[in-house]
């Protein structure tokens, strides 16, 4: 793992710098299932694609970031705070949970 | 040995000596020799002893690919004292032989090497299980390559870089000092990674006259290498890593440099790989005799150390470049018995009509067939081979010699492009790997191309710099002109280069003599057939089956040797077997580089020096040092009980939350409720994962409507404020998490005087009913701007004080001197454990673990199911309704029970404990334990396991001391 990520807020920096803050995903509402909410807990798609994630810059500007990533390559195409994430379509994925 | 006449070439300073340690005696060198260079001209010719069956081994490689050299050289094993240059006083020990090289008891083991066929641990040690049990101690002890010395102490030893270029080149050959020229000229920022002791390359010993094609200097081979290094040297754009070795390529760019005892990660946004190319050995009877070398390696020692290897000598080459050997060793005086051609068409060119008339014997359409002598060559055996590849064995001929010069044939050295995604395919009419395809952000230029002609290197290095540059700095017009020029010459040049790329032939002989294929592992023809044999015939198979290509040498030197068996025993071409995956580490690489420096961080309170001073026990608690107990908790609890202590409580974890959305988020946060905190007061609140599982507790305090000041447990700081800055940005809300845990320093004055300590230094109206318990309050203690909270974790009268770190310690000596009339004593972490033990308060992390719910840890109230919605509210909602299983709770015994220890009952285990002290009040332990549900009744009785015997405990539902909280309200 040596992939560089762009901090939207620093640039390019060592994956080493920041930590992952896991698929982004939709909290479900308070009286949903408990199977979903067994899925929003417990359960990742973790497909080898490009998804959406969550990532903390811990050792840097201390701010949570969206960006879609390859798992397949570790190729980071983009970064962007999460109040983009409207712009970027209409996924099911990337919305705002609430 | 003598050493020949001097020649500018030379990279030895002959005034000058160096003396080194060898095996007990002492060696002379000269300033740039190397240890190899030196014990060679001593008259050394057994370097090492092989790894399985410790064959004799001399020089081969002489650039550090090989494994024949290994020596250990001031207590590190297996350095390649070929490339290692002498220092005054080295030590260095031969290794992996008993009692010395020359005479070597393991050398035994080849006389039952029948006992040991490849895959011999798959086959013979499993079947009787006593029988590994024998064998295990002695394969362990003759297994392995080299000792390491436990007693060298790394610490501090290893270091780390992370460096970042523009342009990185990896090689400093001709081609690499062109590209960083080129490079740094066309402005960028160039790092050049070479991992020989000095740049050139192959250059180093060129001694054709040649001419630079880009500044039209002309000279020998050697003068323009130096000429070409003093230039990158000097170039304030290029930084230099020698002698350095990269060992890997990784995503994004970076490469994994081994500069002595650093490990540097470079990153480039464009790299070039100009590696050049290794030459490997032969295939025949005997073929790892000292005594048989690499003919680069003997052009090196010829040139560079000015060293004659041998009297006699034979040269194996397949093209005119290597043949050309044979004039250089006549030059230096050694006979040349006879210049063995393998190519199978005879050609006639100057240079073999100069070879005849030096009267050197030139043996066309030959090839080597066997080495005869036992720790020294001493004869070549040569055969005749016929049109179809095969050796007329009957027509072999014999030269005693004490010299084999061997240039079979050369492999790219590719591994840094293939492990980023580049491509390699066997060129059949070529026979000789070459690159198909190269990764984006990289290019190759010079040998590992297969160029040879040096002109055409250094302009292919040109080339790549300017255009790696090109893609950062727009290139001027006359780079462009350049450039454009310098592809014109390429193409033209292009056409007459892969000519001179020379078949390397391996020849069909009996697999039943031993031929080594792998030097590293000991692995001979023999072994390569009969794994076929078995079935393991495909590359990824052979090597893993065989251990072929794993050893030091990472296959520079086997696996053409392995692909060229593998694919004669199948009767297929080579384009079949393929290679095997390259992996980092392309080198081997000192354990302790990757590992790095032994740094830990340590936090330590501004008051760390006063309890120093006072002569407390330190204990680590996360990364900060803490007090564990100044002089026995006994006497510190004493003082909190009866009269005033105080305890440093700075590492608490310390968060400040503002904005609009403030309350909304502690609200979705904590369990408990804060949006209707009224301003000044404080809340307790517990912090659980989305699954319901107690994260984090501490005080929350509200000083204004949009502003909150939290502490956390002192090793969850970090988690915590990223968990709260993350939900803020889920739900967009407005609010601002800042970690202030550094800025304040933190004491907790605690004690039935602890009132009239603070009264003297503070005007804040302290009495009971003005500072209420759970109350926060602003304003001056001993003239410092502070925050002074009113809570009780120990149980006692008292207030967290919190001012700015720069007046810890000022506060803690004022405090102490006003104590001292009502005779205040520090108290450490241990006496803080008894004292909260007592008020049955939990701490997380230590009595709670990745199971425990607030519900279950017996703090109900904690926990607001009438609130909309909480982090953790789903999953509790479902301990609540499917009913509690366990239960934290307080118990008491007779006898100091172990924390950790099992609560039993019916002689099965059901719990366990998870604090335990002695509570001086009561004079018996009390803790805390998590038991069945059903246990969990005031006064319910159960066991503890306690040294193979049973213990036995009450449950104790409400605290030890002051159970209605009298003290705290005081």
């Amino acid at each position: 793992m040596s992939f560089l990520i762009a901090c939207p807020n620093c640039g390019p920096r060592s994956a080493y710098e920041f930590r992952s803050g896991g698929e982004y995903q939709r909290r479900p509402s308070g009286d949903a299932p408990d199977r979903a909410w067994a899925g929003y807990l417990y359960f990742r798609k973790n497909s080898a694609e490009e998804h959406i994630e969550w990532w903390y810059h811990s050792s840097g500007c201390r701010l949570w970031f969206l960006a879609s990533r390859d798992t397949s390559t570790n190729r980071v195409t983009g970064t962007f705070w999460p109040e983009e994430l409207k712009k970027r379509g209409p996924s099911p994925d990337a919305e705002s949970p609430k | 040995m003598d050493r020949l006449d001097s020649h500018p070439v030379e990279v030895i300073d002959r005034s000058g000596r160096v003396s080194f340690q060898f095996d007990g005696r002492t060696v002379q060198a000269h300033p740039g020799d190397t240890v190899g260079s030196a014990l060679l001209a001593s008259g050394l010719r057994i370097f090492s002893r092989s790894f399985k069956y410790h064959r004799p081994r001399g020089l081969l490689c002489v650039s550090g690919n090989c494994p024949n050299c290994l020596m250990n050289v001031n207590g590190v094993p297996n350095v390649r004292v070929c490339t290692r240059p002498v220092e005054e006083g080295d030590q260095v020990v031969p290794q992996h032989c008993w009692p010395s090289l020359r005479w070597d008891a393991m050398a035994l083991i080849e006389k039952v090497d029948f006992l040991l066929p490849v895959g011999f641990y798959y086959k013979t040690l499993y079947r009787a299980r006593w029988l590994w049990k024998l064998a295990e101690p002695i394969v362990r002890r003759v297994a392995g390559l080299g000792r390491v010395d436990s007693s060298r102490s790394p610490a501090g030893h290893y270091e780390r870089e992370h460096l970042f270029a523009e342009v990185a080149v990896v090689g400093g050959g001709p081609a690499g000092l062109a590209a960083a020229q080129a490079a740094a000229e066309a402005g960028a920022e160039v790092v050049l990674v070479d991992e020989q002791p000095e740049l050139g390359g192959h250059l180093r010993f060129e001694r054709a006259k040649l001419e630079d094609p880009i500044s039209g200097e002309t000279g020998e081979g050697f003068e323009l290498a130096r000429s070409l290094a003093e230039k990158v040297k000097n170039n304030e754009r290029i930084r230099v890593l020698s002698p350095a070795r990269a060992f890997g390529g990784y995503e994004g760019n970076l490469i994994g440099v081994a500069l002595a005892d650093r490990l540097v990660h470079l990153r480039a946004d464009r790299l070039i790989v100009a590696t050049g190319s290794f030459e490997f050995p032969g295939l025949f009877k005997n073929n790892d005799l000292p005594g048989i070398m690499l003919g680069s390696g003997v052009r090196k020692l010829l040139n560079l150390y000015r060293l004659k290897p041998g009297k006699r000598a034979v040269v194996v080459a397949s093209n005119d470049e290597d043949l050309a050997l044979a004039l250089e060793l006549h030059e230096a005086g050694i006979s040349v018995v006879a210049a063995v051609d393998q190519r199978l068409e005879s050609s006639d060119s100057a240079l073999i009509r100069q070879l005849k008339q030096l009267q050197i014997p030139h043996l066309p359409c030959f090839a080597p067939v066997a080495a005869r002598g036992r720790s020294d060559v001493r004869a070549l055996e040569v055969a005749p081979v016929d049109a179809e590849g095969c050796l007329e064995l009957d027509k072999s001929r014999s030269f005693p010699c004490d010299l084999v010069c061997i240039s079979t044939g050369r492999s790219p050295s590719v591994e840094l492009l293939r492990q980023n995604g580049g491509k390699v395919r066997f060129d059949p009419n070529l026979n000789q790997n070459v690159l198909d395809s190269i990764p984006s952000d990289f290019s190759a230029a010079g040998h590992i191309n297969g160029l040879k002609d040096p002109a055409l290197i250094l302009l292919q290095g040109r080339i790549a710099g300017l255009e790696a540059a090109e893609s950062m700095h727009p290139l001027g017009v006359d780079l462009k002109e350049q450039l454009q020029k310098l592809r014109d010459n390429l193409d033209q040049g292009r056409s007459d280069w892969r000519e001179t790329v020379v078949p390397s032939v391996l020849f069909t002989t009996s697999s039943a003599v031993k031929q080594l294929v792998c030097l590293c592992e000991d692995v001979t023809r023999k072994d390569i057939d009969n794994a076929i044999a078995e079935g393991f015939d495909e590359m990824e198979l052979l090597k893993r089956y065989t251990t072929s290509s794993m050893g030091p040498c990472q296959g520079r030197m086997c696996s053409m040797l392995v692909a060229g068996s593998c694919a004669q025993a199948l009767d297929r071409d080579l384009t079949t077997p393929g290679t095997t995956t390259s992996r980092p580490p392309v080198h081997p690489v000192p354990l302790g580089v990757l590992a790095g420096p032994h740094h830990y961080p340590v936090k330590l309170t501004p008051m760390h020096h006063r309890h120093l001073e006072a002569g407390a026990h330190q204990m680590d608690l996360g990364e900060w040092k803490r007090p564990h107990t100044y002089t026995s908790s006994e006497n510190e609890w004493e003082a909190v009980r009866k009269r005033v202590g105080i305890i440093d409580v700075t590492t608490l974890g310390k968060l400040e939350v503002q904005g609009r959305d403030a309350p909304q988020l502690l609200d979705l946060i904590y369990t408990h409720i804060f949006s209707t905190l009224k301003v000044g007061r404080i809340r307790y609140g517990v912090i659980c994962g989305e699954d319901g599982i107690i994260v984090d507790d501490g005080t929350v305090s509200r000083i204004a409507e949009d502003h909150y000041y939290i502490t956390t447990t002192t090793g969850n700081i970090s988690f915590i404020e990223s968990w709260m800055e993350w939900w803020a940005v889920v739900y967009g809300y407005c609010a601002h998490v800042t970690n202030v845990t550094g800025d304040f320093a933190a004491v907790n004055l605690a004690g039935p005087n602890a009132r009239d300590v603070l009264s003297k230094l503070t005007d804040i109206d302290i009495s009971s009913d003005a500072f209420k318990y759970m109350r926060f309050e602003q304003g001056e203690v001993a003239g410092i701007p502070s925050r002074l909270l009113r809570i009780g974790f120990v149980g006692e009268t008292g207030w967290e004080i919190h001012v700015p770190s720069s007046y810890g310690e000022y506060l803690w000596d004022t405090l102490m001197e006003a104590g001292e009339e009502f005779g205040i004593l520090p108290f450490g972490v241990e006496t803080q454990r008894i004292l909260r033990l007592e008020k049955q308060h939990l701490i997380v992390g230590q009595d709670t673990d990745a199971l425990s719910n607030p519900l279950e840890a017996g703090m109900q109230w904690v926990v607001k199911f009438e609130k909309e919605d909480f982090i953790g509210k789903h999953f509790l909602d479902l301990v609540q309704s499917e009913g509690r299983r366990n239960r934290l709770v307080g118990f008491v015994t007779d006898e100091l029970v172990k924390e950790g220890s099992a609560v039993v009952t019916a002689q099965t285990p059901v719990g366990r404990v998870t604090s335990a002290r002695m509570s001086p009040i009561l004079n018996r332990c009390v803790g805390m334990a998590w038991v069945p549900e059903e246990l969990a009744e005031d006064g319910a009785n159960f066991d503890i396991s306690h040294h193979d015997s049973l213990v036995s405990a009450q449950v104790h539902q409400a605290p030890f001391y002051d159970p209605t909280g009298a003290r705290l309200r005081e």
